[in-house]
């Protein structure tokens, strides 16, 4: 009961941040495309982020609440992600979202489940960045 | 379960400051963000994004099959 009450807080508060944010991160009016591309991937960037440094301080705990091989997937898909959306700022997404995909279907089912509130942060963020 | 909650208690500045970066962006007010300004953000998020993982990766090498 513990356990899904600490779940439903942790969803509940990345929720928020996305929710939250939607109605203040619209691109600024005077940036041109590129640079709206710019703006909005810079955000995603921040996501992959929370997702990474989850990771890796779950994998620092004694006991490791995420084992170390899950959290290398884990930094080796952002290192990836992250380079991509630097060097494609316009064209990331297609690229981004299926390695999301692959990563989480890579992962043991107990630890996908850990991870699950942080790769819903990164997919609803992906997806409202690019609607 | 312990390790669980203090990851997640750690991660609370990070997520906190996720969401006060949502809501700083372009208030009114605030000098008007330029295309250079955003670009250079995003340049700057990238290195220094990619640099943590090359130290983690660097820290935990894959190990010998």
């Amino acid at each position: 009961m513990r356990r899904v009450r600490h779940r439903a807080a942790v969803l509940l508060l990345l929720a928020g941040a996305v929710w939250g944010g939607e109605s203040c991160a619209s691109a600024p009016p005077q940036l041109s495309p590129s640079g709206v591309a710019a703006f909005q991937a810079r955000r995603v960037v921040k996501a992959l982020d929370i997702l990474r440094d989850f990771a890796i301080d779950a994998e620092a705990q004694t006991p490791k609440v995420l084992s170390t091989t899950t959290t290398r997937k884990v930094v080796t898909y952002h290192r990836s992600a992250v380079s991509t959306i630097g060097q494609v700022p316009s064209g990331w997404a297609p690229t981004v979202s299926q390695g999301l995909l692959e990563v989480q279907r890579d992962l043991p089912a107990a630890e996908r489940a850990r991870l699950g509130p942080y790769f819903s942060l990164v997919s609803a963020l992906i997806a409202e960045v690019t609607r | 379960m312990n390790g669980l909650i203090t990851t997640i208690i750690q991660q609370l500045p990070s997520i906190f400051d996720f969401i006060r970066q949502e809501h700083a962006q372009q208030h009114p007010g605030e000098p008007p963000l330029t295309d250079d300004d955003v670009k250079a953000a995003l340049a700057a998020a990238v290195a220094s994004s990619i640099a943590k993982d090359d130290q983690w990766l660097a820290a935990h090498p894959e190990p010998p099959a």
